[in-house]
């Protein structure tokens, strides 16, 4: 059996990894659809603004690794402040990392929904998506970094599909003109989609979970950048294929791909990269949910995630049941109101960690 | 967690999905009350649209698979709602996921079709890749027809749609996606496929303006219940094939080398089989279209084995509307005035005289299309949109612009194949 | 319970404790006293009795005691025992005891001798390329099968009785500077803490080595081939033999080693590359290919293409099953008839294929129970599976679990499944040794011998997922 601690152990590699394959597969359904109904072709604009914040954040986490020889979060926060902090933060976290699951899930859940069965199928059919969520949940970190260790090719298989099903619809100028007039509708459109973004807040929970390597920050930041770029262009190949109407295309991978002249000839070959896509989709909505669940143990001081995980579980179940066929009452709710939430947890929290200052020494490092 | 509870909840789990499965009544389709549609027609009605249906049954013999049509139709007071209706007094559940082709009867078309196509675009029943066409009369009577093409007339449509589109330039085809991106882009126009059905016995010659008037349909509609009417079979879907006029081998086939051009989700104009040709070569890179030209009073059948196009817009002193095709072509075939044939054929290089009548020809047509759309404040060129992507910076002063007050300039260029074939 | 002075008395006490009617109990003088020689007949080697142990004694003229009749016998295998509870287990695992009046030890000759069938090619591993022995129920032979093949000083074998009533012998084997020293000192630590009455097949030892005991794949890799187990001794592997077993169990177990084949290595590696992704492929087909074509009808119709769904609609027309129960009919009856064909005697195997493929099928078909895709459907995914004959108990399981899930919620469920089962299996560990490696946890040096395959020559590491000591197998080409 392993110990806890060797179970919330990664590998380098793996963190990498998780960036690569569960980062863009959550933003290539509807995150498209959103923001070219705010800017138009300037939607590559504002993702591109989203992924530099996240780097951003992705360096301060970075920072942080060094500058307190890989502590976790917890740690840092209850050495320097108290155990009551540390506590509330986490708390805090745990229900940011509820919410930052629930436009997936829903995502998700209405393309299952509206698309991939014929006859919109009972509520019930999505339920057990908390099943294996549970199931991990219980499994720890290790076994998530494994999970990515074999995403990154379904992923990439995934997409190499999209693109290459997509290419003969693709009409490159669609995005033209690539400069402007400087505008505020990229900034308005990241603000009002920031939901989507901010997954490098998950590298702050795995501090402490594994050993550096050389050139880690490289490694780390090279990852996210090129899971930014692919999705950047997806975001292009994705307005390129449908300019004007691409507002109105909600499932961005299942309308790139109809059109192929392989799929009027034959079968549809496009749910083979529709399905790779959605493996990788369901680990990257397990992600935050297992983060929440790790996030409400440290912060009830539990000894086993089993019960926050049952908990959490059973509480997205019954909102995903609740909130059938209401993707778009949610997150227009969420946008509104919710923004500064994201934004808070996202980024004000991060940069608020830079503040803390060095400790001569930790008492134990690398302490879970 | 202990042993024992997973097995418990294991066995539960096990229980539940095999009372789901083994009930199995649970969002699913019933296959055999499902009416695959594989093609679909609307027309006005005198409130709304009547939609003409085409399902697809299929016949199995020992040897092989005959696949066999049936068409059902009903009136409502949009699409939806007739297919709610035809849906609840068949007993057949409508399948849209594969129909492939719509066809808009003539009228309906020439009134405003931007509302349906819009639905089309949003539902998620359709798929955005069906080809869209409009017919020269009635969209039911044209799925009706029997054609010798395939069982299924609507295959035979997609045939001449796609094929033709594909490999010769005569057909600009489209389909949900593209009409609706041009529909509802800057340039708020768009176009697609002008079917005609000219029969066997005048083969080759437009018979749009009779096709459909003149061409009888076998059997009387016979009303099932007002809205609904159960229409006689293409191939016959009760005597499981031949022709639908009583075995009579069926002659009418379809041509789609007219374009219907649409601005505002209405029929405007209607581009020749020419404007067609010289209108996708300006749309697409070209391969294997025949071009006949004639000079000299010598006919030369030219095959375009490649092509460049241009089209951009140049704001100087006066607007214009610039269009540049460059076009390398081979013989395909051709016969002096003696009815002697070329015996170099394909590797023959072209005749000056044939370059110039088609540069000449080519120019002409373009210039003459474009000026015509212009003048009727019709973007088929994409003005606006072009204007946008290329120069932004004075978008909002340009589009100011009337269509009408811009120049067109035609810069066309045709060159024979391969200099060197001249003395292989 | 040390032995008597008194032969008499030592032979009650024997004959008390070895009261079966197979034990011999055979009095004879040796020079000038009596002795008892104590032997299993069915399992003792007679002629070597006479020609190592009776012979040698009559000649004896000293006056004789255990200590030198020890010396003076034919065998390496005798050994003097102190007390009647070794004699007596001595007895039973079939030696000959024998026992001087006035003398309170007793010797232990070893002459056993078993009847077993001869090697022969192990009918679930036939090749058309490459040895062909296959392992026997005979664990010396076994044991004499690997050495002829590993004749290096490293390699270990290490001999652990098993079972309370069976005593079966059971042997590990692996190369002490290749195997990780962690990983041979567990499993023969988990051997020695098995508490059973008997083993009578390696699959007891399996099932009792493993860390989990209830699990949805096998957690040891086995083989019926010396060639076999020689390859993953040499590449870190241990091995284990069990009396009585033909068949062999190779520990840590990775799942990729179902998808290799001796052969694969034997032939052209592009061809061998060729079989590996079919095999694979099979697999998915055999796993999903019914549950996919229930979920696609039940579901998901715009999936299947125009033409095949229109055949589908036109063969299911009047047939009274739904499209799951259909399935999971056909299904049963295919299980039913594999497990017939395995248990039936050879000569009605013919006349059972006749019935179950020609006869049911057919007939159903035309009788309108099933439908024509549904017995092909079926038909491939059974054939598609025995490609991996290895994996044929816990992908069978699986089929029925994928397609209850498809015909329950549809191919949402499916992709659902396989997360679940992805996350089972990344996380299902053996010996330390995560079975989906070295795809999760991903070890790319180990790439060369996965579903593709390099050259042999450029495989000069061994698998790092199996971790051991000496990582280096092949020395770089100097040539």
């Amino acid at each position: 059996m392993m110990s806890p601690n060797e179970q919330n152990k990664l590998k380098l590699r793996q963190i990498c990894f998780i960036f690569l394959a569960f980062m863009p597969v959550t933003k290539i359904s509807l995150l498209p659809s959103v923001l070219s109904g705010f800017c138009e072709e300037r939607l590559w604009v504002a993702a591109l603004l989203g992924f530099l914040l996240d780097i951003g954040v992705l360096f301060i986490a970075l920072h942080l690794y060094k500058k307190h020889d890989n502590c976790t979060l917890f740690y840092l926060l209850e050495n320097k402040f108290s155990k009551g902090a540390a506590k509330a933060v986490y708390f805090g976290y745990g229900v940011y990392f509820i919410l930052k699951a629930i436009v997936p899930i829903l995502e998700q859940q209405d393309y299952v929904h509206n698309t991939l069965y014929e006859i919109s199928p009972s509520a019930a059919v999505f339920v057990p998506l908390f099943i294996v969520s549970f199931y991990q949940s219980l499994k720890g970190l290790k076994i998530l970094g494994r999970c990515a260790d074999a995403c990154i090719w379904l992923t990439g298989l995934g997409l190499f599909l999209v693109f290459f099903l997509a290419f003969n619809i693709v009409d490159f100028t669609n995005i033209f003109p690539i400069v402007q007039k400087p505008t505020y509708k990229p900034v308005n459109a990241l603000f009002r989609s920031i939901i989507w973004f901010s997954d490098s807040v998950y590298f702050l929970l795995f501090l402490g979970h594994f050993e550096g390597e050389k050139k880690q920050t490289l490694k780390v930041v090279g990852s996210y950048g090129l899971a930014s770029f692919i999705v950047i262009f997806f975001m292009v190949v994705f307005y390129s294929a449908f300019g004007s109407i691409a507002k109105t295309r909600f499932f961005a991978t299942t309308e790139l791909t109809i059109y192929s002249l392989a799929i009027a000839n034959s079968a549809r070959f496009d749910y083979i990269a529709i399905i790779l896509l959605m493996f990788s989709q369901v680990f990257a909505i397990i992600l935050p949910v297992y983060l929440a669940t790790k996030c409400f143990e440290r912060a009830f001081g539990l000894k086993k995630a089993l019960i926050p995980a049952i908990i959490i579980n059973l509480l997205l179940a019954v909102f995903t049941v609740v909130f059938t066929e209401k993707l778009f009452t949610v997150l227009s709710f969420m946008s509104n109101y919710l923004s500064y939430v994201f934004i808070f947890f996202g980024y004000v929290i991060p940069f608020a960690l830079l503040f803390i200052p060095k400790e001569k020494k930790l008492e134990n490092t690398s302490k879970a | 967690m202990k042993t024992r509870v997973k097995h418990r909840i294991v066995i539960i789990v096990a229980l539940i999905l095999s009372i789901l499965y083994f009930s199995n009544d649970f969002s699913l389709i019933d296959i055999e009350k499902t009416a695959i549609i594989v093609a679909m027609g609307i027309d006005k009605a005198d409130e709304g649209v009547e939609i003409t249906t085409q399902i697809g049954i299929p016949q199995a013999t020992d040897q092989a698979l005959d696949n066999q049509d049936t068409l059902i139709s009903a009136k409502g007071k949009t699409v939806m709602d007739a297919m709610e209706i035809l849906s609840k007094r068949s007993g057949w559940i409508p399948k849209l996921s594969f129909c492939n082709v719509i066809i808009f009867g003539k009228e309906l078309a020439s009134d405003d079709i931007s509302v349906i196509v819009d639905h089309l675009l949003a539902s998620e029943h359709f798929q955005n890749s069906a080809l869209l066409a409009v017919c020269d009369g009635k969209a039911r009577d044209f799925l009706s027809t029997p054609t010798p093409l395939d069982a299924i007339s609507s295959f035979a449509i997609q045939k001449v749609i796609l094929e033709n589109g594909a490999t010769s330039s005569s057909v600009l085809d489209t389909n949900i996606k593209n009409f609706c991106q041009k529909n509802y882009g800057r340039d708020k126009c768009g176009y697609m496929p002008y079917i005609r059905i000219i029969s066997g016995d005048a083969k080759g010659q437009d018979s749009s303006s009779s096709a459909t008037t003149d061409y009888e349909i076998e059997g009387d509609n016979r009303p099932i219940d007002g809205l609904i009417d159960v229409l006689p079979l293409a191939e016959g879907s009760s005597d499981g094939g031949g022709g639908g006029g009583g075995g009579e081998t069926p002659t009418a086939i379809f041509d789609a080398s007219k374009t219907a051009v649409f601005k505002g989700g209405k029929i405007c104009d209607i581009l020749t089989e020419k404007e067609t040709i010289a209108f996708n070569l300006l749309s697409l890179p070209a391969d294997r279209v025949i071009i006949t030209v004639q000079a000299d009073g010598k006919n030369s059948a030219l095959e375009i084995i490649n092509s460049r196009h241009k089209v951009w817009l140049d704001y100087g002193v006066k607007p214009t509307l610039n269009m540049k095709l460059i076009l390398t072509v081979r013989i395909a075939d051709g016969s002096d005035e003696n009815g002697e044939g070329n015996s170099l054929g394909r590797r023959a290089t072209v005749d000056k005289k044939f370059l110039k009548s088609l540069e000449k020809d080519l120019s002409d047509t373009l210039e003459g299309l474009a000026k015509r759309q212009l003048e009727s404040e019709t973007d088929l060129f994409g003005i606006r949109n072009l204007t946008y992507k290329f120069n932004n910076a004075k978008y909002e002063d340009y589009k100011k612009i009337p269509l009408s007050n811009y120049q067109v300039k035609t810069h066309i260029h045709v060159s024979s194949r391969d200099k060197t074939d001249e003395n292989t | 319970m040390k032995f008597n002075l008194q032969l008499k008395k030592n032979q009650e006490t024997l004959k008390e404790r070895l009261s079966s009617s197979d034990v011999v109990f055979f009095e004879f003088k040796i020079s000038n006293k009596n002795g008892l020689l104590i032997y299993d007949d069915p399992v003792t080697d007679k002629e070597g009795l006479g020609k190592l142990v009776v012979a040698p004694l009559s000649n004896y003229k000293k006056s004789p005691d255990i200590e030198s009749i020890c010396k003076h016998i034919f065998s390496p295998q005798a050994e003097v025992v102190y007390d009647v509870d070794t004699a007596v287990d001595s007895v039973v695992t079939g030696n000959c005891l024998l026992l001087i009046d006035g003398d309170d030890k007793a010797i232990k000759i070893d002459l056993l001798k078993y009847t077993s069938r001869g090697i022969t090619e192990p009918p679930t591993s036939a090749v058309v390329k490459g040895p062909r022995e296959g392992f026997t129920e005979n664990l010396k032979t076994n044991i004499g099968l690997i050495r002829r093949r590993i004749k290096a000083e490293s390699f270990t074998v290490e001999k652990i009785t098993v079972g309370k009533y069976s005593k079966t012998d059971v042997s590990v084997m692996y190369l002490n500077d290749v195997a990780d020293d962690n990983i041979v000192k567990t499993v023969i630590d988990r051997i020695n803490k098995i508490d059973i009455d008997g083993a009578p097949d390696s699959s007891y030892i399996a099932k009792s080595i493993v860390e989990h005991k209830v699990a949805l794949i096998k957690q040891v890799g086995n083989t019926e081939k010396p060639d076999i187990l020689m390859a993953k001794i040499l590449e870190g592997r241990v091995g284990i033999l069990v009396d009585g077993s033909p068949i062999a169990i190779t520990v840590p177990y990775l799942i990729i080693e179902d998808f290799q084949s001796s052969e694969d290595y034997f032939q052209n590696h592009y061809r061998a590359n060729m079989q590996r992704v079919l095999r694979f492929i099979s697999i998915v087909l055999a796993l999903m290919l019914p549950s996919s074509f229930v979920a696609a009808q039940l579901f998901h119709l715009q999936i299947i293409p125009l033409n095949f769904l229109l055949t589908i609609v036109n063969s299911i027309k009047g047939i009274p099953l739904s499209p799951s129960f259909e399935m999971f009919f056909t299904l049963l009856i295919f299980e039913i008839l594999n497990e017939a064909s395995v248990r039936m005697p050879k000569y009605v195997g013919m006349a059972l294929s006749v019935v179950g493929a020609l006869v049911l099928g057919d007939t159903a078909v035309r009788a309108g129970i099933v439908s024509t895709p549904t017995i092909m459907i079926m038909a491939l995914s059974g054939i598609c599976l025995y490609t991996v004959p290895e994996l044929v108990d816990s992908m069978s399981f699986l089929r029925l679990m994928y397609l209850i899930v498809a015909g329950s919620i549809g191919g949402y469920g499916m992709v659902l499944l396989t997360c679940f089962l992805f996350i089972y299996l990344v996380s299902l560990e053996n010996f330390n040794v995560p079975v989906m490696a070295p795809f999760a946890p991903m070890k790319a040096a180990d790439f060369k011998d996965t579903l593709l395959m390099t050259n042999l020559t450029s495989m000069k590491r061994r698998p790092l997922s199996i971790k051991p000591k000496n990582k280096v197998r092949m020395k770089n080409d100097e040539s």
